[in-house]
């Protein structure tokens, strides 16, 4: 193992540590948890580097995501996911002028399909370009455009009337 | 901006990370970059906001990694001088911890005259062998001589409580500790009396205070994680090491010294059997790393400890292992059973162990009647797999890790 190697690869964890862990914290209300998964994706990056000697963020957000896994679709990871939401939004109201409308948006949010509400958070939580979130849903950009499109048309019409930006049923 | 995206930016319950930062709780709603407003001007996002921002972390990110970077390899370069050549060669990726793991420097110069203040973790408040608080005012040297012991009595801000059991308190040198020992023209790495970031003293209570114990001390949890070990064997390993050193039993270990930095072992060691999607955090998948928490009196806790070659793993799956007994086990239970005059279970069962610092933990009631036909048990595989579901839910075992964790019932 080269000096350069490691060098390397510390760069990569302290670059993206932040965005990984945000990722995760922003999908699993145990932030122990989180902190174990994002310290697992770096941990697969190191066994993968190799094949993948300069993984791109996008490609440690599909590890991330891989890793919150099969079960971010079941019950437990989308009532974590709900949770998370609730709570945040909770705190968010307290001492704030907010009149529930966050709340509402997060009920919203919680009530997409999954892989809806997966291509909104990538988008707008994450703050990845559409081939970053193309490269996390292992499809091409093109059909990342056309999902998020939908997924926003999705969300916009679950909104309550007075809260769609169109003002449209 | 368009309404949408502000809408969703606006509930991010994370919205900024930064970049390098030791993790603590954020205090959501305070610190929000965009506040909600429903019809506020739009932005392309391609643009504006969304560039700047991805600039700015860019730039950010950059300029702390690379003083992370200059961190870890100063704190490397330092340890490497203070424990010699005698030390193992990391196996792995730098031995010394990540960033997120890395005490705080300490806050008053080193070498100064002030002494370092007190480190923030909080020990337990007493030794409940002693009853005697467990702070370091207690600690003694008795007179020993070398350079960190003399530092004990002038400097005892240099140090920091780890922990206190049975009889035994454990603690370490601060940063600005060891700092200083360099500026004294100490820490050359010769042992315990020079003075290790990292590494695990101990002091002996004597009837009046603890007493430092000069001979003795355990490597840091990094340096065990260097050597090679997933981050199980490192627990193991610092497990035995309190126990040979002290006499101290294991289950003690996490009051004495506590546990690895969380994410030290998954960021530095990758351990050689984790998988992508490893549920487990790189825990080993085996009876090796099963413990039983609980009535120890207990006939399948005494037989699961006595005899785990009895017991075949089936799988791990999100923090749980599960195992039975496998064919001959059963058969070797049934002999003990009828031995000891006692009737055997009628049905053999799936047993489950939670995941948790470091081990499986298996407890009494984590225990499934397994896919045998049962009378009353609708016969259809769909329905014999929402029963499964039904009893592990019962038994405080998640259902719907069912799949993985015991498969689909036998055709």
């Amino acid at each position: 193992m080269s000096l350069s190697q490691q060098d390397s690869f510390l760069a990569l964890h302290e670059g993206f540590k932040p965005r990984v862990l945000g990722y995760v914290r922003r999908r699993i209300s145990s932030n122990a948890t989180a902190e174990e998964i994002a310290a697992d994706v770096f941990r697969i990056a190191w066994q993968k580097r190799e094949a993948v000697p300069d993984p791109s963020i996008g490609w440690l957000l599909k590890v991330a995501r891989n890793l919150i896994g099969n079960e971010y679709r079941s019950r437990a990871r989308a009532s974590q996911l709900q949770d998370r939401l609730r709570d945040s939004e909770r705190l968010r109201s307290q001492g704030s002028a907010d009149d529930g409308t966050r709340a509402v948006i997060a009920a919203t949010l919680g009530r997409l399909r999954d892989k809806d509400r997966e291509i909104l958070l990538l988008a707008y939580w994450e703050d990845l370009t559409m081939s970053e979130v193309a490269e996390v849903l292992s499809c091409t950009e093109a059909a990342a455009r056309v999902r998020l499109h939908r997924a926003r048309n999705s969300f916009e019409q679950a909104l309550p009337q007075q809260l769609r930006p169109t003002g449209k049923d | 901006m368009d309404p949408i995206e502000s809408m969703l930016r606006s509930i991010n319950p994370v919205p900024d990370e930064p970049a390098g930062a030791t993790w603590a709780p954020q205090p959501l709603g305070v610190d929000m970059p965009e506040v909600f407003t429903p019809h506020a001007g739009c932005q392309d996002p391609r643009h504006g906001y969304r560039r700047r921002a991805r600039a700015l972390s860019t730039v950010r990110a950059m300029a702390i990694g690379v003083a992370a970077v200059m961190l870890i390899v100063a704190a490397g370069f330092l340890g490497a001088l203070g424990r010699g050549p005698e030390n193992p060669a990391p196996a792995g990726p730098t031995p010394s911890p990540s960033p997120t793991t890395l005490p705080t420097p300490d806050p008053t110069p080193s070498g100064g005259s002030t002494p370092a203040p007190p480190s923030a973790v909080a020990p337990p408040a007493t030794d409940p062998t002693t009853g005697v608080a467990c702070v370091f005012g207690n600690v003694s040297t008795q007179g020993q001589s070398g350079p960190m012991l003399r530092n004990i009595e002038t400097y005892p801000g240099d140090f920091k409580v780890l922990g206190c059991a049975s009889g035994w308190l454990a603690f370490g040198l601060t940063n600005g500790g060891f700092q200083r020992l360099l500026d004294q023209g100490a820490g050359q790495g010769s042992g315990a009396g020079d003075g290790i970031p990292g590494d695990i003293y101990f002091a002996r209570f004597d009837g009046n205070n603890y007493v430092v114990n000069k001979t003795l001390f355990a490597p840091a949890w990094d340096t065990l994680a260097a050597a090679g070990g997933t981050p199980v064997a490192t627990v193991v390993e610092m497990d035995r090491q309190v126990q040979q050193k002290l006499g101290v039993s294991p289950a003690l270990r996490p009051a004495l010294v506590g546990g690895p930095p969380a994410s030290q072992a998954g960021t530095l060691q990758a351990p050689p059997n984790a998988v992508v999607d490893d549920p487990n955090k790189g825990a080993a998948c085996s009876m090796d790393f099963v413990k039983t928490m609980d009535n120890p009196d207990a006939w399948v806790v005494q037989d699961i400890n006595a005899h785990p070659e009895n017991y075949t793993v089936l799988h791990c799956a999100g923090g749980w292992l599960s195992f039975k007994l496998s064919d001959a086990g059963y058969r070797q239970w049934l002999k003990d059973f009828q031995a000891t005059g006692h009737t055997p279970e009628s049905s053999p069962y799936f047993y489950f162990a939670k995941f948790d610092t470091g081990a499986y933990e298996f407890r009494l009631g984590w225990t499934v009647p397994n896919w045998d036909p049962r009378p009353g048990i609708d016969s259809h595989p769909e329905a014999r797999a929402t029963t499964m579901e039904a009893e592990m839910e019962r038994a405080g075992i998640p259902g719907n890790l069912r799949r993985q964790l015991v498969g689909s019932p036998p055709q």
